[in-house]
């Protein structure tokens, strides 16, 4: 009796703080734009400041929050990017957030960032920091209905239905709620310059690409229709957490990349 | 059954009454600790040490409110306000080998949960605005109010929230898995510009300056109003404002006891 009614004082504590499901969760953004910062050199990070006005982190969900407020709303669907019937990534596509984070690299990159006024420089900041953690969330890859039928589908949390977008999306932080970001930072595994440069090739076009296979090959499989997140053993946590944590390395490193490459002189 | 819910309803109350989160409160102090002298510092950790091995009352905030007159200025000597506890408070710290352990406990942590309470918007009491004098409940139309202004209004509101939970605990939501350390940190960054104005003043001319920022609020913030993401978006940068505020004339409160 008492565990159940600390149980539902929890839950409601956790309600109080306001919170909602959204791409990554919270915390998911929150993370990798941490590592991510913690991974830059130090002019990098203060070129990253200085437009800012604030810490890498502090805009990580800004895109969530901004998509139903003018002038923002054109970024709505940016959020993700579709993936067509043979499994391949669409390039190309306006409506697709992939385009969006190759647009503002082109656009910003080889110093034509000085050229732009400060404001449009943050803005770019914040869709980027956003959008590269979008693109490396399994459920963030668009697959229509119609063309994939089998990846529609609902899992259970205690017997209830549970849609696999919130629990992809809040996966950084199942069974691990009470972790900061600096706890996450220090489990990511870190990687050599060399290893790190390897990461970071390629276009937000292959990330993406690489992220619906993340979902198909292994999300697919560790969760499939019907699985009970309450019931999983500690086996299938463990192999959650090691998809989530390795997207969440490749998001933090890519955007650190992205940075860098942009404002490094 | 029953106790359930009435444990449910405690603990919701209990919430909604405490100023700021704990990794906000935290943050505020990481903040003090960093522009106080190395003599306030060390008077600061005596405190905090104390207050883990005194017996003491906490301070009561539930209900302390800053009364401000129409012209928005402090001038009550009710024990119950805050300004006057913060006064107080500082009295005690100023001549602390005139009072007991606990009465310096106590109003060590009268002097932070105090403060805490003068930079939250919603506990300014302005004379004249009556609803500034009570917590009101609005509702709140959500994160996700719909991908377009002509779908904005298909989507379901999010739900009610009461006008101090949203200046209370409400912002932080948006940076889950943010330390104390690290909210200090971000919070610094981009405050640091108005520390030195903001250390400067007596904790009347601090209620003032809250009530300057509190007043316009008060003349579209109502009851039952929808409160959409847009402005609430702005209204973080107040309370994270705030939170600077709050940090930075703890430092200078102590830096002025120690003196």
């Amino acid at each position: 009796m008492k565990n159940r009614v600390l149980k539902i004082a929890l839950v409601v504590v956790a309600l109080c703080v306001g919170t909602r499901a959204l791409a990554w969760e919270n915390i998911g953004h929150a993370v990798i734009a941490y590592n991510a910062e913690r991974l830059l050199d130090p002019e990098v990070k203060a070129k990253c400041r200085h437009y800012l006005k604030a810490s890498i982190p502090f805009y990580a969900t800004w895109m969530d929050q901004a998509r139903s407020i003018e002038p923002y709303t054109v970024c709505d669907k940016w959020h993700s990017t579709n993936i067509d019937a043979k499994y391949k990534v669409v390039v190309g596509s306006p409506t697709t957030g992939a385009y969006h984070i190759e647009r503002i690299r082109k656009e910003m990159a080889n110093g034509a960032y000085k050229t732009m006024s400060d404001s449009l420089v943050k803005i770019n900041l914040q869709y980027l920091i956003h959008m590269v953690g979008d693109h490396h969330c399994p459920v963030h890859v668009r697959w229509s209905k119609e063309e994939h039928p089998q990846f529609h589908y609902s899992l259970l949390s205690n017997g209830k239905k549970l849609h696999t977008h919130g629990f992809w999306d809040g996966a950084i932080a199942f069974k691990r709620r009470n972790w900061r970001a600096e706890k996450h930072f220090d489990h990511m595994q870190k990687l050599s310059p060399k290893q790190a440069k390897k990461m970071q090739k390629g276009t937000a076009y292959d990330w993406t690409q690489e992220t619906a296979d993340v979902w198909r090959k292994h999300c697919f499989y560790a969760m499939p229709a019907g699985t009970d997140r309450a019931k999983m053993s500690s086996e299938d946590v463990a192999t959650v957490h090691a998809i989530v944590d390795k997207q969440v390395q490749r998001a933090a490193y890519r955007l650190a990349g992205v940075l860098t490459e942009i404002f490094k002189e | 059954m029953k106790k359930i819910f009435l444990v449910i309803a405690f603990v919701a109350m209990a919430f909604s009454a405490k100023a700021w989160s704990s990794v906000v409160n935290g943050a505020s102090f990481h903040i003090a600790k960093k522009y106080m002298t190395k003599e306030a510092l060390a008077e600061y950790n005596r405190l905090v040490a104390l207050r883990k091995t005194v017996e003491h009352n906490s301070a009561e905030v539930k209900d302390a409110k800053v009364m401000l007159d129409a012209e928005l200025r402090s001038t009550t000597t009710c024990e119950k306000d805050v300004v006057v506890r913060i006064e107080r408070a500082i009295e005690v710290l100023r001549n602390s080998a005139k009072y007991t352990d606990k009465e310096q406990c106590e109003a060590f942590v009268t002097l932070r949960q105090m403060l805490i309470k003068l930079h939250t918007i919603s506990t300014i009491a302005i004379e004249g605005v009556e609803h500034s004098h009570h917590d009101f409940e609005f509702t709140w139309s959500g994160n996700r109010e719909g991908p377009s202004p002509d779908k904005r209004d298909k989507y379901e509101t999010r739900g009610k929230l009461t006008w101090s939970k949203m200046w209370n605990s409400s912002f932080c939501g948006w940076h889950q898995g943010w330390s104390s350390n690290y909210y200090a940190y971000d919070i610094d960054l981009r405050f640091g510009r108005i520390r030195e104005q903001a250390m400067q003043g007596t904790v009347r001319d601090w209620a003032h300056e809250v009530g300057e920022r509190a007043k316009p609020m008060y003349e579209w913030a109502k009851p039952d109003m929808l409160l959409r993401n847009e402005p609430r978006l702005r209204l973080e940068d107040i309370h994270l404002e705030m939170v600077a505020r709050s940090a930075y004339r703890l430092a200078a409160i102590m830096n002025s006891v120690v003196k």
